[in-house]
């Protein structure tokens, strides 16, 4: 897989490991689905390119879905209460809802984009604490 | 169970002509036995009277083994089990049997391949046709939803375990400290592949998925049915979402693990929080050090907030009866 390794693109490196928050960001306030359909990709670009994801793009992968998860979660789930699918009159029961869904959503895309990155990059450093 | 039974989660394999390397499975643990009391000590199936088992030995010898075994908690006299905080209770033990290895290697291919089509297909459907929903009986389809949903849960992790040779050894029904739930007891370190194991935690929460699409298919075709089915659906969709949370003993945790590589998610996450040395030394790594950490923070943070989910929940199901 190339890697952007010259120290000269630093710029493009740091520019690439925002692409994903900046398509989220870009995607919620413009109520555009386009770049919230392409968020994956980014992420699996930034995730692919830059030089200290190497060996342990699931940790990275994790980071950047949480970050950039953020704005696009949030939308969802005020849409959802806009619906009035999760909405009560309880304001506690609402935001008890709010936090729950946030939780299950970012578990449920935590868990997708993770599996699909082990599919691509079979071979990472293993995390031990035993010593 | 009438008789004594040796704990069926116990691995034995020769080491040499007098001795068997023996693994507990439950504790993670490895010891040694001797080859008469190993031998002796397999034979006891909770069904058998220990002194009724031909090998030669007395009964002085016989009372001896057992006094051994017991002595070192390896014999179990019943079906229940209290494990940590937790009171278990087994429902099958599973011994491993042609017909059931063919059933779960079709369950396992079945899931894995219709849990999604399944479930966007029931919603799709019952969105469409949105039946009328008779409010008759919504109770018994959350009853009957939980209770099959965990059922096909457990079922899910054992036939995927079978299937990828996980060492699986019982299901059953526990109580851990005021909220009840189901167990399958297996050790799926045994299973080289990563992956494999990944669908072994998945298998679950796939059941789940399976189940709700399921009901909202069969909701479509009998309107009249619709609320009982349709609660049914809403109960394993929460199941299911629920398990793959990051909470400690939920398959959400240990797909994590298994995708991070961190042996158990949960503890050195906690570790790695709060032991500043162990923040130090990984601050001093840099990018791949700072990640770890932030990782760490993250997991963290929703461990706190997994009980925000199961008190959502149990306020959820409490009102749907009221």
């Amino acid at each position: 897989m190339f890697r952007i390794k010259k120290a000269s693109s630093a710029v493009m490196i740091h520019s690439i490991s925002l692409l994903p928050i900046s398509m989220s960001i870009v995607g919620t306030i413009r109520h555009s689905t386009i770049p919230i359909m392409l968020l994956p990709i980014t992420l699996l670009i930034a995730v692919a390119l830059t030089p200290w994801a190497k060996k342990r793009e699931n940790t990275w992968m994790f980071l950047l879905v949480a970050v950039s998860g953020i704005p696009v979660n949030i939308v969802l789930i005020r849409w959802l209460f806009e619906l009035s699918i999760f909405a009560s009159h309880f304001f506690l029961l609402t935001l008890f809802r709010g936090v729950a869904l946030y939780i299950m959503l970012l578990s449920a895309e935590e868990l997708i984009l993770g599996v699909v990155t082990r599919m691509i990059w079979k071979n990472q450093y293993k995390i031990s604490f035993s010593k | 169970m009438n008789y004594p039974m040796l704990n069926n989660w116990l691995v034995f394999s020769r080491k040499n002509p007098y001795e068997y390397d023996v693994h507990d499975c439950l504790y993670d643990e490895d010891f040694t036995m001797g080859v008469t009391i190993a031998e002796f000590a397999r034979k006891l199936n909770g069904h058998r009277n220990p002194y009724s088992i031909n090998m030669g030995l007395s009964k002085v010898e016989i009372t001896h083994m057992l006094t051994q075994l017991s002595k070192h908690d390896l014999l179990r006299y019943g079906r229940s089990l209290h494990v940590g905080s937790g009171a278990h209770y087994t429902l099958w033990f599973i011994r491993r049997n042609p017909l059931l290895m063919v059933l779960a290697r079709l369950w396992t291919v079945l899931l894995m391949f219709s849990w999604l089509p399944v479930l966007v297909l029931g919603i799709l459907f019952f969105v469409r046709d949105l039946p009328i929903i008779n409010t008759d009986c919504m109770w018994l389809g959350n009853i009957l939803g939980i209770v099959f949903g965990v059922l096909l849960h457990e079922l899910g992790h054992t036939f995927a375990g079978l299937t990828y040779g996980a060492g699986v050894f019982e299901i059953g029904i526990m109580i851990d400290g005021l909220l009840p739930g189901a167990y399958v007891l297996m050790d799926s370190q045994r299973v080289q592949s990563k992956m494999k194991r990944i669908q072994i935690y998945a298998a679950g929460v796939e059941s789940n998925a399976l189940l709700a699409g399921v009901c909202l298919l069969i909701a479509c075709a009998i309107p009249c049915a619709g609320a009982f089915l349709l609660n049914a659906a809403i109960v394993n969709i929460i199941l299911a979402f629920v398990n793959i949370t990051f909470g400690g003993g939920l398959d959400g945790a240990a797909i994590l693990s298994e995708l991070l590589g961190i042996e158990n998610l949960v503890e050195d996450t906690k570790k790695i929080v709060w032991n500043t040395h162990i923040k130090m030394k990984l601050r001093l790594m840099g990018m791949p050090g700072h990640a770890l950490i932030a990782v760490s923070v993250v997991v963290q943070i929703l461990q706190i907030t997994i009980p925000v989910i199961i008190g959502w929940n149990i306020v959820e199901v409490i009102t749907c009866f009221v």
